[in-house]
């Protein structure tokens, strides 16, 4: 069996030397390279037919997608590819090849970040909830609805507005960015931008200059995590079934 | 370790299984995980909300879950039930 992490160019390049993942996973991982055209799949071989998404499994997944990054485009492999071996790689690639040429081509020297806004702002929990068992009549009932409706608005309109104005700023000196409003009540904003190298430390003062320049304050917590290899910014493929893959629970 | 350094593993974490586990090129197959299906990151979101310990409590929680239905499907594989 073969584990893969990632599509590269400049297939001639050697493989870089990986960092220990220390004392509590010390295996080394020999790492193989099939040239591909003008790509290459980096993989391993591997005993196992599925891959447990445990903190080891994790963390050398990334370690190797990140050691390649130094001095390549990648496109990261999501976790927990596993094929029987090698044999069928240039027939499957074959058909992806253009999309996986022009993903490289279109993330070169490019690096992502992530961007989450933790909402404290008391009125986005504030909205209570209609007492049914309190005795109303029809038209109590339905001002109250309005009154919750309309506020239920206002603060769909202030997060969206925030979240507009953080994003617009950081967006500026990103390639491409993606970015999801209040998917859950308490994330404002949950983001990730595609930045070239060379822009990370402006990035990082943007994103440290945030509560002056949005005008936010202490309303949110901003959780900045990076630099991570384009997951976000790989072109999804309509997937060839019947692939060997890690689909077991989480064991962190 | 502090509990300033533990919260910012916990976010790193989140960030990495968000992206590992859900994105990046999937050529082949359908890979799925998930926690009695509850999205990952928003499981996380909860641990990082909430305390240290309720974090560790969800963590081994999910890893009973894990046993259990690894448990399961031993029991499937060899005729137990």
């Amino acid at each position: 069996m073969i584990y893969l992490y990632a599509f590269t160019d400049h297939p001639e390049l050697p493989l870089p030397s990986l960092p220990r993942l220390g004392q509590e996973h010390p295996e080394h991982i020999e790492l193989q390279i099939l040239p591909f055209r003008d790509l290459a799949v980096i993989y391993s071989q591997t005993p196992a037919s599925s891959m447990p998404p445990d903190s080891a499994n994790i963390w050398r997944h990334e370690s190797v997608v990140e050691a390649l990054m130094a001095d390549r485009t990648v496109l990261p492999v999501r976790f927990g590819a596993i094929l029987e071996n090698e044999a069928n790689l240039p027939a499957m690639l074959a058909p992806v090849y253009p999309t996986l040429q022009a993903d490289l081509q279109r993330l070169a020297g490019c690096l992502e970040v992530s961007l989450r806004a933790l909402w404290k702002a008391p009125e986005s929990q504030d909205v209570p909830a209609l007492d049914r068992s309190a005795a109303m009549s029809g038209v109590e009932y339905m001002q109250a609805r309005l009154k919750q409706e309309r506020k239920q608005t206002m603060v769909r309109q202030k997060a969206e507005k925030l979240a507009a104005s953080i994003h617009t700023f950081l967006s500026r000196l990103a390639c491409e960015s993606h970015c999801q409003v209040l998917p859950i009540p308490s994330l404002l904003l949950k983001a990730a931008y595609l930045i070239q190298r060379d822009q990370l430390a402006a990035f990082q003062q943007a994103v440290d200059s945030l509560p002056t320049t949005c005008r936010f304050g202490d309303e949110l917590d901003l959780l900045c995590t990076g630099p991570w290899p384009p997951y976000s910014f790989t072109t999804a493929l309509d997937p060839i079934p019947n692939l060997h893959s890690a689909t077991s629970g989480l064991t962190l | 370790m502090s509990e300033s350094v533990s919260k910012e593993r916990e976010i790193v974490l989140i960030d990495l299984l968000d992206r590992i586990l859900y994105k990046g090129v999937i050529i082949w197959g359908d890979i799925t995980i998930s926690v009695a299906n509850v999205d990952l990151v928003y499981l996380g979101l909860k641990v990082l909300l909430t305390s240290i310990e309720k974090g560790d409590e969800m963590r081994r929680h999910a890893t009973l879950a894990a046993l259990a239905d690894e448990a399961l499907q031993d029991g499937k594989r060899t005729g137990k039930s």
